[in-house]
């Protein structure tokens, strides 16, 4: 019996273990990949209408250094990226267009300029620059985009900007890990991008919010810009569980006034094609309008919910937006907005933001030139610390002396005035890395800011142009970052001291990005359609200077005068002799003496040549 | 007089120095726009595609070596296993055909760990596998399978015909993004609700098939009425078995009871044990190391062959100096062939074939482009010509006064 | 295995054995890569022109680019080399489609396009890199030619060209003499069992008169001294939008299907010199096989063989398991039961039955080995 005890006690003592084990199994498991999607329609003053697709996953369970390699929501194209080349965040954009700031104020997410931009915080883990050039080619070869030019010419590593979106500690990040930035002004974006990009998605184009992606429409608009973020994210303060989350954005700025003249719009004239269901493995699908604050519009149907949030601005401001949960909405509902005007009129004197910048070419010719960027600050009593970055490439050969910085037209003389704090500059080497210019500024309150500085242009090799030489050669746009103007800002402006350098940076959270236009420049091409014409002038010159030098050094010059000439030579001279001799005295010595010395040269020429006369007769008479 | 004859003497001095620099100048010049060809030891090359010449004292590997060849004749094996490679990736992926209908999931980390890793364990020697999986929905087949009736219920197959074009290539993302190795796809299909239950016609083979050289398909039709379904570690229990046999004739494992039966006598009856854990017994992985060693030994040969061959034929290439290295190493593990451990002769093997191919795709190895005669004429005339002819003049004029100068003296005397 | 058996059987008893050196040793390593039919195909398609005016030349490249497709050849086995961009440039009046027809029936863009190589990317030395396989060594899968010896490749050209010469972007030249060099390349390095060129410029058929080496075929548009010419214009686009050479190709390969018996004679055979304006040119001396035997589907079509291979490997915990080598059909413990279906016979498909194995399933073990296993992770977890 006390056998049964022990055994009966034995196997409750395995079940409670067993038990046990399995509830840990269960806590041990990671909660399944969130993922969720929002279509955001803003109506701009000017008569657009900027159209922003979110799509986000979220992986928990995610441990830097911990290959996962089974995927659900998250792509796994992405993930295998992002794990193979110790990637901790990554940012990629493929914007055609420019972001007009003055008429449409900021972007959901930071746009970035026209072409392709590829920025990277990647771990040290001592082939960094190798992992950079797989990620660039890996990139390349998923997005259908040429990202493998993106080399040693063209990356950076910014010092001040572009510090990453996600969680992260200073002093951890910059021992573990380091910054590159590549960009291609002169990309092309077309359908083979945003095929694979909608892959990527849990729901593709199937259903969802991305079923409105249509390329005809989308590659019609004024402006476009299709981007992926991939970052590290914390639900909690205190970050115990990190999370991996992938954001996925499309904005596209559409201008329905050009079709019709009215500023109507429905989501089948926008986009084409009609709303189907909601994804079913979104946690949350949304379609928010932006409730314009003035004019005489209707919208249908009528929001599920209205609510107000903070839009992003560089100054806090909540705006109202009407809802509709889409996943409640019924298949193929027609959205529409209607305007209640004949005809839509520009609004000659928009709200402008607060930042934004114009950068152009200045001077002529294909020598020489500048370049300058115009920052406008229109708030009215706030200074407003910025990073100006801008990479310029080899070719142009900035010179830092020519460095200068106006405020509203004057040139400032005194440094306390000077705006820019710091200034991180690297000059370019030749055909090696480009020139880089990052400025902390501090913006004076309602002003006009302009930096320039001035250049040379490079005589590039006959190989080095592309086959379109005579098209030029494109200038990546410069960035702004500057942060969010709130309480916690203000106050801390005031209360730091300006002369620490470090101060700026540290206060300021950057999420706004405020890019330039992108320039193009053209630099002095040769002809390529006559290759041989140069060679057969080039060979000519060379046999023409060869020719004479060779005669000049080998051949002897000797004058013949044959008798007859001889004769009447002699008595010419002795006339001008006998003349010379009568005028003596008028002139100077040295004429009657050259004249004599030309006498004698003749005379030993003649005896030379009768010498060699002489001798050849002697040689024709031995012979 | 004596000036003439200074004038004389240098001048001669100057058109002997400028036929000088010619002379010197002219092989020079050759021989620095010569491509850069390292040397290649092409008799060694040439002796080793001859096969007597291969002193393998090692019975087995040359037996093997002859067994390979046969076995080739049976077109099953070699169209169905994959070209050799030091590493596969295999992608396990789960395709959801609608998800509005029926949300899908599985339990595949712990199914790999427990059913997968023994094997991949074991023929990591031969080749590294590493194992991945994923979840794609809206997994639409390029076709629409036919219906019937049976009992009832609704029933939809596909005839064997149309599963050549199961893989609908253009919309399941099915590449890997970063690795070149060759992909092994095995994919877990759950059709839409629309178009389940789902079999294929006459199929006593679970629902599932295999594509040559490129993976497996087990169609399974899990139950649509709840809205659900996740399989659970016991239910892939079955599916893994399904995929580890098509793993297994993927790579090349032969089953041992298969080859017997086909060699040995039919009075003889042989029972065969499966190892559970590990997916692959100790004779069938032997096999298969031989078969391997072999298998890159030949084609380790064959490929250096190719290179001396092109080398030799297209004189415009450039040959570095690292590719002469990797064919100089050859030797070196020929030679340890003769030693005779499999393990290592594996490895040499693999580092063999390895070795080769990066020497013959290497990147340097691109052969300048086709310049035609016509076009070095037309470059090198305009400056050679016009430079030449005064030197020639010159020289000869200089001859011909040396000679008339040789002939007065001869006079004089 | 029995080796002193074998060898008996194969009268090979030690090594230096002469018997060995009787087989012919060119045959023993060319049969080791056997040659029988093609398993997968490839095609290569290079559009090599830039600048707006020159829109056929990429309208022929995807209008070859859909046909291939449709005709089975996925994505990862296409190399599509566009020199231009012309759906997304900004003359183009219809963003993000490219049409071969004035009428505008086929959208050769769509919404599935994928671009391996494009605008400054498609030189002569990344092609020919390509084809050879010498590519850098981060070049991505999508980018690289993975054919082998049992891969029929379908290899077009099209763009400005002349006497034995093709123009790459207005910039450089690739000349017959270099394709045949890179073909050579790939025949040394079994990297084809069967190539199909065809090029659309001027004086095309110059451009494959030095090819030397075997089982390529090949077909251009215009013979030496002879233009290739466009086919219509559409006057909304502004340029012309498809050339003569591929227009006709086209009519005869959209009325093939996968499962299509045509073959390449007749494809040859449907050209007309008076429509297409040029005399189109065929060199078949380095083809093995003859034409009116060669599908059209074996170029332009993928095949794939399948296996019908459902048996499952004896995976288990236990130790104890009893196999049972019947030849019976399983009964398995996958959900659904077999239903009798009649045997089917097909065409182009190979069947192969392997013979199916039982697996048995037993509870009391299961219970076990699952209150071990959770032991094992207890105990694990606790060191």
């Amino acid at each position: 019996m006390f056998k049964n005890m022990r055994n009966y006690l034995q196997s409750l003592f395995l079940f409670t273990l067993v038990f046990l084990t399995i509830n840990e199994i269960i806590a041990e498991s990671q909660q399944p990949d969130k993922f969720k999607e929002a279509l955001t329609i803003k109506p701009l003053s000017d008569g657009k209408l900027l159209t922003h697709f979110q799509f986000s996953v979220k992986h928990y369970g995610y441990k830097e250094g911990v290959v996962f390699s089974h995927y659900n929501f998250f792509p796994r194209a992405i993930g295998q990226i992002f794990q193979t080349y110790n990637v901790r965040e990554l940012h990629l954009t493929f914007t055609q267009g420019r972001w007009n700031y003055e008429d449409w104020g900021y972007p959901f997410v930071p746009s970035a300029g026209t072409g392709v931009e590829l920025w990277a915080w990647l771990w040290k883990d001592g082939k960094l620059d190798e992992n950079w050039k797989s990620l660039t080619n890996a990139l390349a070869g998923l997005f259908c985009a040429s990202l493998n030019f993106i080399d040693d010419t063209i990356t950076v590593q910014p010092k001040l900007s572009f510090r990453p979106e996600g969680p992260f500690n200073e002093t951890e990040l910059t021992e573990r890990a380091e910054l590159r930035y590549g960009s291609l002004p002169h990309e092309n974006v077309c359908t083979e991008n945003l095929t694979p990009w909608i892959k990527l998605l849990p729901c593709k184009s199937t259903s969802g919010i991305a079923s409105l992606l249509n390329g005809h429409k989308l590659y019609d608009s004024n402006f476009h810009s299709m981007s992926i973020h991939v970052q590290p994210s914390c639900e909690d303060p205190d970050c115990i569980n990190q999370q991996l989350e992938i954001i996925q954005t499309v904005s596209t700025v559409i201008d329905p006034v050009r079709n019709s003249g009215k500023r109507d719009w429905s989501l089948n004239k926008v986009f084409g094609r009609r709303l189907s269901q909601a994804c079913p493995l979104a946690e949350e699908s949304n379609l928010e309008i932006i409730i314009p604050e003035n004019g005489d519009y209707k919208i249908i149907p009528d929001a599920d919910d209205i609510i107000q949030r903070s839009m992003g601005d560089t100054v806090d401001v909540e705006k109202k937006i009407a809802v509709y949960n889409l996943k409640k909405i019924e298949p193929d509902t027609e959205l529409s907005m209607i305007w209640n005007e004949d005809q839509f009129e520009y609004n000659f004197n928009p709200v402008q933001p607060q930042i934004f910048a114009h950068r152009f070419f200045t001077g002529y010719g294909q020598e020489r030139g500048g370049i300058k960027v115009n920052i406008f600050n229109k708030s009215p009593n706030i200074s407003i610390p910025i990073i100006y970055y801008d990479v310029i490439p080899w070719y142009l050969k900035l010179y830092l002396h020519t460095l200068k910085v106006q405020i509203n037209g004057k040139n400032n003389k005194l440094d306390a005035d000077n705006p820019i704090k710091d200034l991180y500059f690297q000059p370019a080497v030749d055909r090696s890395r480009p020139n880089v210019i990052e400025a902390e500024m501090l913006l004076p309150p309602n002003s006009l800011t302009t930096l320039s500085i001035k250049f040379d242009k490079v005589f590039l090799k006959y190989t080095e142009h592309p086959p379109d030489a005579n098209r030029g050669f494109d200038i990546g746009s410069g960035v702004i970052s500057t942060g969010k103007i709130d309480d916690d800002f203000l106050s801390n402006l005031t209360n730091m001291s300006l002369a620490t350098k470090k101060s700026l940076v540290e206060y300021m959270h950057f999420s706004i990005r405020i890019y330039t236009e992108t320039l193009l420049v053209s630099l002095p091409t040769p002809d390529f359609s006559m290759p041989y014409n140069v060679i057969t002038l080039t060979c000519t010159v060379i046999a023409l200077f060869f020719g004479s030098m060779f005669n000049l050094i080998t051949r002897s010059f000797v004058a013949f005068i044959d008798a007859g000439e001889e004769k009447a030579k002699k008595k010419i001279d002795s006339d001008e002799s006998n003349v010379q001799k009568g005028e003596e005295r008028d002139f100077d010595g040295e004429n009657f003496d050259s004249d004599k010395s030309n006498v004698q040269k003749e005379e030993d020429r003649d005896f030379d040549r009768e010498k060699t006369k002489l001798e050849a007769e002697k040689t024709i008479a031995n012979n | 007089m004596e000036k003439v004859q200074d004038f004389d003497k240098s001048r001669r001095l100057i058109i002997i120095s400028f036929w000088v620099v010619i002379l010197i100048g002219l092989p020079l010049w050759w021989k620095t726009t010569e491509v850069y060809r390292a040397q290649l030891p092409f008799t060694e090359i040439e002796e080793w595609s001859k096969w007597e010449k291969i002193q393998l004292c090692q019975n087995t590997i040359q037996i093997i070596m002859i067994l390979v060849i046969l076995n080739l004749l049976v077109d099953v094996d070699s169209m169905r296993t994959m070209k050799y490679s030091p590493m596969y990736q295999v992608t396990f992926s789960l395709m959801n055909g609608d998800p509005s209908t029926l949300l899908v999931d599985w339990d595949i980390k712990q199914a790999v760990v427990k059913y997968l890793k023994p094997f991949v364990d074991k023929i990591s020697i031969i080749s590294n596998l590493t194992v991945d999986s994923q979840i794609q929905h809206y997994s639409r087949l390029t076709f629409e399978p036919q219906k019937n009736l049976h009992n009832d219920k609704n029933y939809f197959y596909l005839t064997p015909d149309l599963l050549p074009h199961f893989i609908n290539a253009a919309e399941w993302n099915l590449a890997s993004a970063v690795s070149s190795y060759p992909t092994l796809n095995f994919i877990l299909y759950a059709p839409s609700k629309n178009q389940s239950p789902l079999y294929i016609k006459d199929s006593k083979e679970n629902n599932a098939f295999l594509i040559p050289r490129w993976g497996g398909v087990i169609i399974n039709n899990p139950d649509q009425s709840v809205g659900t379904h996740m399989f659970t570690f016991d239910e892939l229990k079955s599916v893994m078995s399904i995929f580890i046999m098509q793993l297994r004739g993927l790579l090349g494992v032969q089953d041992v009871w298969l080859e017997a039966r086909s060699v040995l006598d039919s009075s003889i009856n042989v029972d065969f044990m499966p190892t559970p854990n590990t997916a692959i017994t100790i004779w069938e992985l032997d096999s298969l190391v031989r078969r391997r060693i072999a298998e890159n030994i030949v084609s380790t040969i064959s490929t250096l062959k190719s290179l001396s061959q092109l080398v030799a034929e297209i004189p415009n290439m450039v040959v570095l100096d690292h590719i002469q290295t990797e064919v100089l190493l050859f030797k070196i593990i020929i030679n340890f062939l003769h030693t005779g451990q499999y393990e290592i002769a594996l490895q040499h093997a693999k580092k063999a074939i390895e070795r080769a191919e990066s020497a013959f795709f290497d990147p340097t190895m691109v052969s300048m482009l086709y310049f035609p005669d016509e076009h070095k004429y037309a470059i090198y005339m305009p400056l050679f010509v016009p430079i030449s002819v005064p030197l020639l003049m010159a020289l000869l004029k200089e001859l011909k006064e040396l000679k008339e100068l040789k002939t007065k003296n001869k006079k004089k005397e | 295995m029995c080796f002193s058996c074998l060898s008996e059987h194969l009268a090979v008893s030690d090594c230096g054995d002469k018997s060995l050196a009787e087989t012919d040793n060119e045959a023993v390593v060319d049969g080791f890569f056997s040659r029988g039919g093609h398993t997968n195909n490839w095609a290569v398609l290079v559009c090599t022109s830039r600048f707006w005016f020159n829109y056929r030349h990429i309208a022929n490249t995807l209008s070859m680019y859909r046909t291939v497709k449709r005709l089975g050849i996925p994505d990862s086995n296409i190399v599509l080399m566009l020199a231009d961009d012309v759906a997304c440039n900004p003359r183009n009046v219809f963003p993000a489609t490219v049409f071969n027809n004035a009428g505008r029936y086929l959208d050769l863009y769509g919404d599935n396009v994928e671009v391996d190589y494009r605008g400054y990317e498609v030189t002569v030395e990344n092609f020919i890199r390509v084809l050879t396989g010498r590519v850098a060594p981060d070049t991505p899968r999508s980018k690289r030619l993975l054919s082998d010896d049992r891969s029929n490749i379908l290899v077009y050209m099209t763009g400005h060209g002349g006497n034995e010469f093709l123009k790459f972007q207005d910039a450089e030249e690739i000349s017959s003499f270099d394709l045949a060099d890179a073909f050579e390349q790939m025949w040394e390095k079994r990297r084809y069992h069967e190539i199909l060129f065809m090029i659309d410029t001027c004086q095309a058929n110059t451009m494959y008169s030095q090819i030397y080496s075997p089982n390529i075929l090949a077909t251009g548009s215009s013979e030496l001294g002879e233009n290739s010419y466009s086919h219509h214009m559409d006057t909304d686009i502004g340029v012309a939008v498809i050339d003569r050479f591929t227009y006709y190709n086209l009519e005869f390969l959209e009325k093939i299907d996968m499962q299509s018996k045509s073959t390449l004679q007749d494809l040859f055979d449907s050209y007309d010199p008076s429509l297409i304006h040029s005399t189109p040119g065929v060199r078949s001396d380095l083809f093995r096989r003859p034409l009116d035997k060669v599908l059209v589907t074996d170029f332009f079509g993928s095949v794939q063989n399948v296996e019908l291979m459902g048996q499952k490997y004896n995976l288990s915990n236990s130790e104890t398991i009893i196999d049972n080598t019947t030849l019976s059909p399983n009964m398995t413990t996958v959900k659904e039961g077999p239903i009798k279906f009649e045997k089917t016979t097909s065409r182009n498909f190979h069947l192969f039955k392997m013979n199916s194995r039982q697996t048995s399933s037993s509870l009391p073990q299961f219970i076990i080995a699952s209150i071990l296993f959770g032991l094992l992770i207890r105990w694990v977890s606790l060191n």
